[in-house]
């Protein structure tokens, strides 16, 4: 009995190890296991949601009479914004003209956005994931670059039918091509492990040479084929060069609050037909 | 049967709970993991086997949810709540004392077998400087979640098998 014990404890331990040296490579050669995501996903959406609701509901209730002056506030703000908005209008349409004019064509043309919800978050100190409602039924698919109106989220690492697991820019694993803004020097963005550190990206193999300073933007470089050029990562916070070595390391505060991450959008790249049909019209 | 039910339930709704309204609870970068937690309330409460085989599945269905690398929780929380119902089977039984001591020691050894895994697939890590900085603030914020879900957890028990006169095992 003591032995068969032991025989189904080394057969439970020596598979795991099988299945995590497998997915260590690559997990979508485990597909039979996407249904536990789609069964969960409806629970845990409406905790997240529920959760979140019930808390700015107590909220609310906390800032009525601070919210009461600034709705009076906002509403002087509104009138002379309605003004600017106008302006800024009649000045889009002349920079569109302009830009046509001079054929120029934007490279956000070439990809659409599909907005999400998070829904899950992985809760380990070592990995950094989140989960989305949104899936293959909405256009997604592996490696898409996922954004919010402040920056770089991640990208997508597996999908269902109705969700997407994202890695993101903060997890160790993560690596996306980036450069100095101001001084266009490139480098890897990566993410760390250390507490002190968490929530903070590293920026990796900057030339000696470089000139960059804190404070300075940080965006993706395009290269690698995953990210598009151009998306804001985050600001450097601070610099260091290592004795004996031949490149520095920037700290990368991420654009990102990944604190306080509620919806997200993926880039979705436009079929090459419909981007035909676009350019026709 | 009944008990296997309360106990699953129960460790569903601490997983649902801790990768929704929890995932964003840390303490100075370190989040504290309720699952383990549970695992080991229940494995306190059951045996050497049963403390593995809900570790096991529980570890399992936190790698296939929000993990990327399958396996890594189920074998580290599989061995940690076997031997967690192993060993506290010849250890004294209190309230506080018993699941403070005991999930420390298996949230050190969780995140042991974590960064030997780790270590060997494609990450390396100093251990000595994450023992400190990581593996002892999370066991220790383990430890007192652990106080709470254990207790939580008779007080369940003890409503649903009132008949029974007898809690745990």
């Amino acid at each position: 009995m003591r032995d068969k014990r032991l025989w189904l404890i080394i057969i439970t331990i020596f598979t795991l190890i099988v299945l995590i040296n497998i997915s260590s490579k690559n997990n979508e050669d485990i597909m039979i296991f996407k249904p536990v995501i789609t069964a969960i996903q409806p629970i845990q959406k409406a905790f997240f949601t529920g959760s979140r609701e019930t808390a700015e509901f107590f909220k609310t209730i906390m800032q009525l009479n601070k919210i009461k002056e600034e709705n009076k506030f906002l509403k002087n703000k509104v009138s002379s914004l309605e003004n600017s908005a106008v302006m800024i209008k009649e000045l889009q349409l002349e920079n569109q003209r302009l830009k046509e004019m001079l054929n120029f064509k934007e490279q956000s043309f070439y990809y659409g956005m599909e907005g999400a919800k998070v829904v899950g978050r992985n809760p380990s100190n070592w990995f950094e994931t989140i989960l989305i409602d949104k899936g293959k039924q909405n256009g997604i698919d592996i490696n898409m670059a996922v954004v919010t109106n402040k920056g770089l989220v991640g990208r997508v690492i597996e999908t269902g039918s109705r969700w997407s697991k994202v890695l993101l820019i903060i997890d160790q694993k993560s690596s996306v091509s980036a450069m100095i803004q101001r001084t266009r020097d490139n480098g890897i963005i990566k993410g760390q492990i250390e507490p002190e550190n968490k929530g903070y990206c590293q920026m990796v193999y900057l030339p000696i040479d470089s000139n960059v300073l804190p404070g300075d933007l940080v965006i993706s470089s395009g290269l690698g084929g995953i990210f598009p050029k151009g998306l804001i990562i985050g600001e450097v916070e601070r610099i260091e060069q290592q004795e004996n070595e031949l490149l520095k390391i920037a700290t990368i505060k991420p654009a990102v609050d990944f604190q306080r991450l509620e919806e997200v959008f993926i880039i979705v790249k436009k079929p090459d037909n419909e981007l035909l049909t676009e350019e026709e019209n | 049967m009944k008990k296997t039910i309360v106990r699953s339930v129960f460790l569903f709704l601490v997983y649902i709970l801790q990768s929704s309204i929890f995932s964003f609870l840390s303490i100075r970068g370190i989040k504290p993991d309720f699952l383990l937690a549970a695992v080991i309330a229940v494995a306190l409460q059951s045996s050497d086997i049963e403390g593995g085989i809900y570790g096991l599945f529980f570890g399992l269905l936190q790698d296939f949810h929000t993990g990327y690398i399958l396996g890594i929780n189920a074998i580290s929380k599989f061995i940690t709540g076997y031997l967690t119902g192993y060993y506290t089977r010849i250890l004294f039984r209190s309230d506080v004392l018993l699941p403070f001591i005991v999930t420390f020691v298996g949230s050190i050894l969780h995140e042991g077998i974590t960064i030997i895994i780790m270590h060997f697939i494609q990450f390396s890590h100093p251990f000595l400087p994450l023992m400190w900085k990581l593996v002892l603030p999370y066991a220790f914020l383990n430890s007192v979640i652990c106080v709470f879900i254990y207790n939580i957890l008779r007080k369940i028990e003890a409503s649903f098998f009132k008949h029974e006169g007898v809690i745990g095992r």
